[in-house]
């Protein structure tokens, strides 16, 4: 029997799913999506059958060409922040098909663009957060979407700031260090956002992103080693063009260090 | 770059921390009987980790295991580097011992009494959630 709080939930849950339906506006479609973004973050992750139930609606519209392809920005970025919040509640499992699934990938990793923004960019810093909360990309890997594994390294890069919040910096890196972990295979497209990042001329140029891609490619030392020398010579600079962390992978120099240091991470 | 000159050690180890490369170099075999050196490094090399990021920590231990293996198979390491890695991961054991048994003379912490499961995609872990 449902308690007075799940009974709540789901009558508004179901009361905003089957307004999202029926609404086009912006005007109007802002302030529902960000009340059904506040429902959903309030729900934990494997709900009771009847949760289950009242999402149904919300889900259905929101895999809507009227709201995922809405012509609005942020309508699109609201869309997909309550998505990914769907896809917290419903870890481990997809909650859409693969054909679905692959398209709300390449509208997250198009939403990665928006951290380049001075301001506007919190729904994305939202979607980041939920991405790398429940390993989101483990799914997006599944699926082969490795062109949009490149693209979002190029985002984050690329737009990295010393503003954004630190959580947000370290969801960057967990990403990237869990798309190269868990790869079968790292292609050059791959490794050259991260080589570029910590060319030596970019640690003037973008200091953010000269840390951010150390940190990935030293988190990643043993995986990116097979596959880094060849990435160097494709790139047509020197090795030592590059950051130290680079030439020590490239020359077996790093093992002893890394493996006491993911002693120390893992205590 | 900022040198650090820890005695006499058989073996060189470059770490690498936000910049900062730290390198110990020497050939005194008696220093790995050293808890001050070793304990040294431990600190060197301890980074701050949230409590609630088990599941990055998950991912550092598989990293950690495909290290070890990695480095296993293909034999580089050398005596003296082994022998740093068994004082390590010694001082890390007795170092967590002793943290567990601060933290039971002191009761459980309010903040990690409920445990709650989060789901990831492939793999479940446990963090802490405050109340």
């Amino acid at each position: 029997m449902m308690n007075a709080s799940e009974r709540n939930a789901t009558t508004k849950l179901r009361r905003v799913g089957k307004k999202l339906l029926k609404k086009s506006s912006v005007h109007k479609l802002l302030p529902l999506l960000q009340k059904l973004e506040s429902l959903l973050s309030s729900l934990e992750q494997e709900p009771t059958e009847p949760i289950q139930e009242s999402l149904v609606p919300s889900k259905k519209a929101l895999i809507s060409d009227k709201l995922l392809r809405h012509t609005d920005e942020d309508v699109k970025l609201s869309v997909l922040s309550c998505i990914t919040e769907i896809t917290r509640i419903t870890a481990p499992d997809a909650p859409y098909d693969d054909e679905q699934m692959k398209e709300i990938f390449k509208l997250i990793a198009a939403s990665f663009e928006k951290l380049s923004h001075i301001s506007g960019h919190e729904k994305a810093l939202d979607i980041l957060d939920n991405v790398d909360k429940v390993k989101l990309c483990m799914v997006m890997l599944d699926l082969e979407c490795n062109d949009l594994a490149i693209e979002m390294f190029k985002h984050f890069l690329r737009f990295i700031r010393s503003n954004h919040p630190r959580n947000a910096i370290h969801s960057m890196e967990s990403i990237m260090t869990l798309i190269l972990q868990e790869s079968d295979d790292i292609s050059p497209d791959l490794l050259r956002p991260l080589l570029d990042s910590v060319w030596n001329e970019n640690k003037a140029l973008s200091p953010m992103s000269w840390i951010l891609g150390e940190k990935v490619i030293r988190n990643c030392a043993v995986k990116l080693k097979p596959y880094l020398m060849k990435a160097v010579e494709s790139s047509g600079r020197a090795l030592n063009e590059y950051a130290d962390i680079v030439t020590d992978i490239c020359q077996n120099k790093s093992e002893s260090v890394n493996v006491i240091f993911q002693m120390v991470l893992n205590f | 770059m900022m040198k650090e000159a820890m005695g006499n050690m058989s073996i060189t180890i470059i770490v690498y921390l936000t910049g900062y490369a730290f390198v110990f170099q020497g050939q005194d075999d008696h220093l790995l009987e050293s808890l001050g050196s070793i304990q040294f490094l431990m600190k060197l090399l301890k980074p701050i980790v949230s409590t609630t990021k088990f599941g990055y920590k998950l991912l550092s231990l598989r990293q950690n295991d495909d290290m070890l293996k990695n480095t296993t198979m293909t034999g580089r390491l050398d005596s003296s580097s082994a022998e740093v890695f068994s004082r390590v991961q010694e001082i890390l054991v007795n170092c967590k011992e002793l943290k567990t048994c601060q933290n039971d003379s002191r009761g459980r912490d309010q903040s990690y009494a409920k445990m709650k499961p989060v789901v990831l995609y492939g793999r479940l872990v446990e963090i802490s959630r405050k109340n």
